[in-house]
C-alpha cells in the first residue's frame, strides 16, 4: 500500500512501497556513530520502507543533516549527509544541515538549509536530482519535516529572524512545481504568530500546527499563549476553521502534534518549569478539547504518534535520563508505561516515534550516537539488550497519569494568516560531499 | 487509572500490562469497565503535594491501604545537579526541529562516492 507520507495519514505513520511484504518482525536496538567528530541526534521520525528497511534522519553537529538507512533487523545499510564541497561544516557563519522526508508523490526528500530554506529531491540511493531553494536575506534555517498537500504543496516551519519574532518559527509554503513560495505569519494589531512547533495535515486537507503567539502589546517570549490551529491546508490564509489555545495565563508552546485516522489531535504541552510540562491533550477535529492528563516520571513529551486503533503513543525521557515510553488509549487511559534505560549517562537530544502496525520505531541519542529501537507496541518484550559491548534495559516504567484541566478556550474566528512572498533560486550550491557512518547493530 | 499488583506489590501497573497477562481482555474493555483481575487493587490518587518543578519533582512510593481503599504516596524529591541542568537543556524553548550546528573547526571528512 503506497501512502504518501504527511498527507491523509496520522502523524508519523510512515509505509511506503507497493504492497510489498510486511517488515520484519525483528525486535532491535541500533547505535550509529557518525565518522565525524560531530554527534548524532535525531530529527523526523523514522519513516519505514515497503521492505521494511527503516529511514532515519539524523542531525551531525559536525556534518549537518544526514540520511541513514538501516535494514529491516537494524544493521546499517548507507547514509549521506549534505554539505557544500570543499569545506567542512566550519562555515564562518556557522550555518547548515539538512534533514529528510520522504513522500511518495515527491520522492525522496530533503528539506533544510545552507545558508538559505531549500529543498533537495533525492533518488533512493540518496543522490540529488535536483535542489530549490529560497534566495532572500533574512532566512536560516527549515524548522521542521515538511509536509505536503493534497495539491503536492510543501508546507514547512522556517525559523526566520526577519520574518516571524525574534527566530520564531513560521509556516513556509511551497508549490508543487517548486517555483514559488510564501512566508505565512499574521499580525493582528501586536499579536503575531510567534513560533510554530509542528504541523500535519488531515485526510480532509485541513492544515494543523501547533505553537503559540504573543499576547498584544508583550515583547517578552515567556508571554506568549500555547495554541493549535487547524485551517484549510489549500488556503491557509484563510481565516482558521478552530483554534484552541491556553486561556490560563501560562505561557508556553504546544508542542508535539499526532493525529489519529478520524482526524482527532493530540498535543503536548511544554511549559518552562511547570507542573504542567507534560500535559497531554485530545482535541476532536471539530476543535473541542476532549479530555487532558499529565504524567508522573517522565518530563515534557517529545513526540507523539497513533496507531490504526486510536491509541497514542509519547516518547520522553525520565529524570535519571532514561527513554519513557507511554501507550494512552482514545479515552485517555494510560496503557502502559516502558523504560528503556542506558548503561552511562542520559538519553538526549530529540526523542522520535512513529508506528508501523503493530511495531513502534523510537530515535533517540545516546553517547554522540544515534539510537534507533524497535520494539512490539504491545509493551512485551521487555529485556536486557546489549549493543557492541553496552547493555540497556527495556523495562516497565513508574509513569503515573491524572486528568488534568488547564483553562483551554475555543474559538471558531481566530485571526487569519498574512502571507510574505519569497523570492527562490533553483540555481544549485556547489556539489555536496557525502560520507557514510558506521553502526553497531543487535538483534 | 493506576494499579498495584497484591501479590508482589508492583506498582504502577496499568491496563496494557494487566492485558499482557490476561489477553483475553479486550481493548474496548477500559476505564470504569476494565474487568481488574483479583489480584489488583485500583490506587486512589490524592491530592499532589506542592514542589518546586526548577529543582524537584514528584515520584511515588508503594501505595498503603487506608480503610477499604489503596491511596497513592507521594514524595518530593530534590534534583540533582546534573538533573538541574539536564532539565535546563529540555526545557529550552525549541523553537526548531533541527538544531544547528556548534561552529566546529576540523578536517574534511572521509568522501564516499
Amino acid at each position: 500500500m503506497s501512502l504518501g507520507f504527511g498527507f491523509g495519514l496520522p502523524h508519523h505513520v510512515a509505509i511506503l512501497g507497493g504492497g510489498g511484504p510486511p517488515p520484519a518482525t525483528v525486535y532491535f536496538l541500533s547505535l550509529t556513530t557518525s565518522t565525524s567528530s560531530g554527534s548524532i541526534s535525531s530529527v523526523p521520525a523514522p519513516i519505514v520502507d515497503g521492505s521494511g528497511n527503516i529511514l532515519v534522519f539524523g542531525y551531525d553537529t559536525f556534518l549537518g543533516g544526514e540520511v541513514i538507512k538501516l535494514t529491516s533487523s537494524g544493521a546499517f545499510s548507507t547514509s549521506k549527509y549534505f554539505s557544500p564541497s570543499g569545506s567542512a561544516l566550519a562555515a564562518p557563519n556557522g550555518s547548515g544541515g539538512y534533514y529528510v522526508l520522504i513522500d511518495t508523490s515527491l520522492g525522496c526528500c530533503c528539506c533544510g538549509y545552507y545558508p538559505y530554506p531549500s529543498i533537495l529531491n533525492l533518488d533512493s540511493s540518496f543522490n540529488i536530482l535536483s535542489e530549490t531553494r529560497t534566495n532572500s536575506s533574512g532566512q536560516t534555517s527549515v524548522a521542521s519535516i515538511p509536509l505536503i498537500d493534497s495539491s503536492g504543496n510543501i508546507l514547512a516551519v522556517v525559523y526566520d529572524q526577519t520574518n516571524g519574532y525574534s527566530g520564531g518559527g513560521i509556516l513556509f509554503k511551497i508549490n508543487s512545481a517548486l517555483n514559488s513560495a510564501n512566508y505565512l505569519s499574521y499580525n493582528a494589531g501586536n499579536a503575531i504568530l510567534r513560533t510554530v512547533k509542528d504541523a500535519a495535515i488531515t485526510t480532509t486537507n485541513q492544515l494543523v500546527y501547533t505553537g503559540s503567539y504573543l499576547v498584544a502589546g508583550v515583547c517578552c517570549i515567556y508571554s506568549a499563549y500555547a495554541t493549535v490551529t487547524s485551517v484549510s491546508a489549500a488556503t491557509p490564509t484563510a481565516t482558521p476553521t478552530w483554534q484552541v489555545w491556553d486561556s490560563s495565563g501560562t505561557v508556553g508552546d504546544f508542542d508535539a502534534l499526532a493525529l489519529d485516522s478520524s482526524n482527532n489531535v493530540y498535543v503536548g504541552m511544554f511549559y518552562y518549569n511547570t507542573v504542567n510540562n507534560n500535559t497531554l491533550v485530545k482535541i476532536s477535529s471539530a476543535g473541542a478539547v476532549q479530555w487532558q492528563y499529565r504524567y508522573v516520571n517522565m518530563t515534557h513529551i517529545s513526540d507523539i504518534a497513533t496507531d490504526s486503533s486510536g491509541n497514542v503513543y509519547c516518547v520522553a525521557v525520565s529524570i535519571t535520563g532514561a527513554l519513557v515510553i507511554i501507550k494512552v488509549n482514545s479515552s485517555g487511559v494510560l496503557q502502559y508505561s516502558r523504560t528503556l534505560t542506558p548503561p552511562t549517562g542520559v538519553i538526549n537530544g530529540y526523542q522520535r516515534i512513529a508506528i508501523s502496525g503493530s511495531i513502534m520505531y523510537i530515535t533517540a541519542s545516546w553517547a554522540n550516537k544515534l539510537l534507533v529501537f524497535k520494539v512490539p507496541t504491545d509493551g512485551s518484550l521487555t529485556q536486557s539488550i546489549s549493543v557492541g559491548g553496552f547493555s540497556f534495559t527495556y523495562a516497565a516504567g513508574s509513569v503515573t497519569s491524572a486528568a488534568t484541566t488547564i483553562a483551554l478556550a475555543s474559538t471558531t474566528t481566530p485571526p487569519a494568516l498574512a502571507s510574505t512572498g519569497v523570492p527562490l533560486t533553483t540555481t544549485p550550491i556547489a556539489a555536496y560531499v557525502t560520507t557514510a557512518t558506521t553502526a553497531v547493530t543487535t538483534l | 487509572m493506576n494499579f498495584l499488583k497484591l501479590s508482589t506489590m508492583q506498582y504502577p501497573v496499568q491496563e496494557g500490562d494487566i492485558r499482557l497477562e490476561y489477553p483475553e481482555i479486550s481493548e474496548a474493555q477500559t476505564g470504569d469497565n476494565f474487568p481488574l483481575p483479583a489480584d489488583y487493587v485500583k490506587v486512589e490518587q490524592t491530592t499532589p503535594p506542592t514542589y518546586v518543578p526548577a529543582t524537584q519533582y514528584l515520584t511515588q512510593s508503594t501505595p498503603i491501604q487506608v480503610g477499604q481503599t489503596w491511596q497513592s504516596v507521594w514524595v518530593v524529591n530534590d534534583m540533582t545537579a546534573e538533573q538541574i541542568a539536564m532539565l535546563a537543556e529540555l526545557n529550552k524553548p525549541r523553537q526548531r526541529k533541527n538544531r544547528p550546528p556548534t561552529t566546529n573547526s576540523g578536517s574534511i571528512p572521509n568522501v564516499i562516492t
